[in-house]
């Protein structure tokens, strides 16, 4: 974080460097601070059979908050996104410290496989879990072959107890590499200065690894419990009357018939309940202290198993490791056995083998349109997301800038909140600026959150770098620009890279914000969830597994493409 | 519980440990009496830390065994081990008070509650930190949490108190200040110390007996005088103090062993002389020092660096270099090129294994 001197030659760099804060502030007001002014005060506005009538009123509030079934919505949006998060807690905290602190040749696969899920679209994800917990689904079909029950059962599907499942399935990658990274970052030393002291493996946890990696999953729970509470696709799909949640009724409020105002009301007491919880929980992992990285968490030796008991135990627990890891990945399994399956229908038994899901595929030209378009709004979206992070990144690193915290952590609400609500907001702010429904509004939509993604890792990556490099350019006789290209470029180009391929992912798979932008020209997810909705047909499966195939191929050529990091600075 | 034989404290029986095809340790027997100051000194990678993590149990051994007060504790955990780390990280709790930090492992030990405070209180006091008990690790200096990672070893009580490169993150002046602490509460509440260092200024100045390490293998065990005047071989001899290593051939003629070295020959008076051997560098004498040596010769002075005390000469014999360390002097200073007269004694020159 220092300030460079003025560059003793002009050119491209210098005029950058010069007008590039003002971007920053730019970006801040257009993207973030005016799409939030405006849907703060279109919920102070009127509607009129549909159309904004510009009268202040508070009748949105009180409509709001009078109402018992909007109270008990809330209640109930809230105690699920919470009870979701809780149970991906359960699961993914104990299995990142099993990888963080016991597992060596391994650990980094294991990893892998909890994040990976992350690159399958969100929707085969959701879609999995009706097809297993349908009243002709897989786990029915399984109960009922086995004898543990007489008849298919209903109580699967469309229940709350569906929703919290299938929105928990989805949040455990996160709070599991939220965890994971704080678990990682408690130095092995503590932990022998604990057992050192006398403290055995409760004790040294109790003590020592939860007080220091509390936060960690804290920042997972608060993930999980965002992206829970601002879903509205997996409650319709698998919740049914029970399992409405508040983004359901807020985004019907933007549909045909809507009621902005009211739907803006809605979203404004959502993040209000939404800030509280989050404070709450911030609060309660809040911890003193700060540590110090001396030394790497290696992991622990384990002693050899020595009684029956010592056996017994390790035999338990390789269980309880591979467990999760079959959650993670039967859904994925199914769709992708489902995709060959020769039935109209998704039950156990299979029928017989086909390929006709796919050959079906070649001849859908809306498809074909909406897999271009998706494309092509990655694309132009990472593309963008990449110079404006790369030049945002710098302006942070290098400049001083008042407020830079502030301003970083500004640029990153898009991330931080509901994406219901941002949805919204964005739909409201390009319906004033006059930018029609279509590719372009879908664009800057997914910049808003694809773009701080990109530039948070590129920072982050600028702020290990030692200072010194620029300035040895610069010493040099380099100019900004040469400085960058030959200097500072190599060194973050992973970064580059890696952000550029998580906002990829990001975009393609982008189906709650989306929605409100695209119009008559769908994406592919919109154009899948369209179909979902109007009927089933098993082809669906196999969008899906192609899908979930090309995203893994994906990310093992970037992998290899990517390679070792240049940079192997330690720092 | 306490075997009050005659036999040492700590007893290292044959330990060796292999990570996959790595031998971090050859088999090595070292045992410690209690009340003893006893350093592990190498340079790094030689096998010191692995046998210290070995003895407070964060490694199991290979082969071989480990013995503490008689009992065998190789396969004890180190949560059942009377022997307590001073780490060099340090490991403070960053959570915890330096107070909390000295208190942990009391309550870890199921010390009644009502004891606590005032150990804990006598702890800090000991290292002299008692103003600091209520700061957190953060708010501490290096010296500062070295003193409360000292007191949270040593309130324990444990009988072996185990020193992994505790002062290696320190600056000269505060290192030299905590060797004197260290001796200091050593001495004053007589815990066994084991200490691993690859400073052999720190080693020879605190320790009562010196294991020197290289490559996994113990090179020599000895007092601090005996490793500084007889060391084992070459390795002990250029690690600890600087010495010239004089190696050449012995040639026995006319009833006369003569060791040929380059330009040096030395007429030896033992007549089983070894072929290699050692020479301190302040065990040669310059100028008028040198009159009445065993051994005297003329060279040239090749370089001669001022060390402030000191001044480190290397004398041009003819092809063959040798090194003088000579006090240094206000006027008569010495330069490159000037013929100088240096001699020493056959007792200062000792003979090597190797």
């Amino acid at each position: 974080m220092t300030d460079l001197p003025p560059p003793a030659t002009g050119g491209f760099g210098a005029l950058l460097r010069r007008v590039s804060p003002l971007t920053v502030y730019l970006w801040l007001m257009a993207l973030v601070v005016l799409p939030n002014i405006l849907l703060v005060g279109t919920s102070f506005l009127k509607s009129s059979g549909g159309v904004l009538v510009y009268e202040p009123t508070l009748a949105n509030y009180s409509r709001t908050l009078a109402s018992g079934t909007v109270q008990l919505l809330i209640l109930r949006t809230i105690s699920t996104a919470f009870a979701a998060a809780l149970v991906a807690a359960l699961i993914a905290f104990p299995l990142a410290f099993y990888v963080s602190r016991y597992m060596k040749r391994w650990k980094v696969v294991a990893v892998m496989l909890v994040v990976v899920p992350l690159w399958i679209s969100l929707l085969m994800r959701v879609f999995a879990w009706r097809i297993i917990l349908g009243e002709n689904g897989v786990l029915n079909s399984f109960l009922v072959s086995t004898g543990l029950l007489t008849e298919p059962s209903d109580a699967f599907l469309y229940s709350r107890f569906a929703v919290i499942l299938t929105l928990a399935y989805m949040a455990i990658p996160y709070v599991f590499v939220s965890s994971y990274t704080a678990l990682e970052r408690v130095p092995q030393s503590l932990i022998e200065a604990s057992q050192d002291s006398g403290a055995g493996l409760w004790n040294t946890f109790r003590n020592v690894v939860w007080p220091l990696s509390k936060q960690g999953l804290a920042i997972g729970f608060a993930l999980a419990f965002l992206l829970a509470v601002g879903d509205y696709i997996t409650p319709s799909m698998v919740g049914g009357l029970d399992g409405t949640m508040l983004g359901m009724v807020i985004a019907s409020q933007f549909g045909m018939a809507g009621n902005w105002p009211l739907g803006a009301a809605q979203s404004v007491v959502l993040i209000a309940a939404v800030s509280l919880v989050l404070g709450l929980i911030f609060w309660l992992a809040r911890s003193r202290g700060i540590l110090q990285s001396v030394d790497a968490g290696t992991g622990a030796e384990l002693r050899a198993p020595q009684t029956l008991r010592d056996h017994l135990v390790l035999w338990l627990v390789r269980v309880a490791v591979v467990l999760p890891y079959l959650f993670l990945y039967l859904p994925l399994i199914i769709i992708t056995v489902f995709s060959f399956n020769a039935s109209q229908i998704q039950t156990l038994p299979l029928t017989g083998f086909t390929l006709d899901w796919y050959v079906a595929l070649w001849g859908d030209q809306n498809l074909i349109d909406a897999f271009q378009r998706t494309m092509i709004v990655a694309l132009v979206t990472v593309a963008l997301s990449v110079v404006v992070g790369i030049v945002f990144a710098m302006v942070f690193a290098y400049r001083n800038l008042p407020f830079s915290r502030l301003l970083q952590s500004g640029i990153a609400i898009p991330v931080a909140i509901p994406g219901i609500v941002l949805g919204i907001s964005i739909v409201i702010t390009a319906q004033l600026l006059g930018i029609q429904p279509g590719i372009w509004r879908v664009i800057i939509g997914h910049m808003t959150f694809v773009m701080p993604v990109v530039m948070l890792i590129i920072l982050n990556r600028l702020q290990r770098l030692d200072p010194s490099y620029v300035q040895a350019s610069l010493d040099l006789g380099a100019d900004y620009g040469q400085t960058f290209r030959h200097v500072l470029f190599p060194m973050i180009r992973t970064a580059v890279l890696g952000g550029a391929l998580l906002g990829f992912t990001l975009s393609v798979d982008e189906v709650i914000v989306t929605l409100f932008l695209t119009g008559t020209e769908p994406t592919l997810p919109i154009y899948v969830w369209n179909q979902m909705r109007f009927g089933f047909t098993p082809s669906v499966n196999a969008i899906f597994t192609l899908i979930g195939v090309a995203s893994v191929v994906l990310i093992l050529i970037a992998m290899i493409v990517i390679g070792p990091d240049r940079d192997q600075e330690k720092t | 519980m306490l075997n009050k034989s005659n036999g040492p404290l700590l007893r290292l029986d044959q330990v060796s440990k292999a990570y996959g095809s790595y031998q971090a340790l050859q088999p090595t027997s070292i045992s410690v009496d209690e009340g003893e100051f006893f350093s592990l000194l190498g340079p790094s990678g030689c096998g010191k830390t692995t046998t210290l993590r070995i003895i407070a149990g964060f490694e199991v051994p290979s082969g071989g065994t480990v013995h503490l007060g008689g009992h065998d504790i190789t396969r004890t955990p180190p949560n059942h081990r009377d022997t307590n780390t001073v780490f060099q990280s340090y490991a403070l709790f960053p959570h915890m008070t330096a107070a909390e930090n000295v208190a942990y492992p009391l309550k870890m030990r199921k010390v009644p509650a009502s004891e606590i405070p005032a150990r804990v209180t006598e702890a800090i006091g000991q290292v002299e930190m008692s103003k600091f008990a209520e700061r957190l690790p953060h708010e501490m200096s290096g010296g500062q949490r070295q003193r409360i990672a000292l007191a949270r070893a040593i309130v324990g009580r444990p009988r072996v108190l185990l020193l992994d490169e505790p002062l290696g993150a320190l600056d000269l002046k505060l290192r030299e200040q905590m060797q004197h602490v260290l001796v200091h509460l050593q001495r004053k509440i007589g815990i066994t110390f084991v200490y691993v260092t690859h400073d052999q200024g720190e080693a020879l100045s605190m320790s009562d007996r010196i294991a020197v390490m290289s490559g996994g293998r113990l090179q020599q065990l000895a007092t601090p005088r005996d490793l500084y005047y007889q060391p084992a071989n070459s390795f002990v001899a250029s690690f600890i103090g600087k010495s010239n290593v004089i190696s050449g051939t012995v040639e026995t003629n006319a009833g006369r062993t003569v060791l040929r070295s380059g330009a040096l020959s030395i007429q030896m008076p033992d007549r089983a002389a070894k072929p290699k051997a050692a020479l301190r560098y302040e065990a040669i004498a310059i100028g008028p020092e040198s009159e009445g040596r065993d051994v005297v010769f003329d060279a040239n002075v090749d370089d001669a660096l001022f060390l402030g005390n000191s001044v480190e000469i290397t004398l041009d014999l003819g092809g063959s270099r040798l090194v003088a360390m000579a006090p240094s002097q206000r006027d008569g200073q010495v330069r490159p090129g000037d013929p100088v007269r240096a001699g020493f004694n056959f007792r200062d020159l000792v003979p090597l294994d190797d």
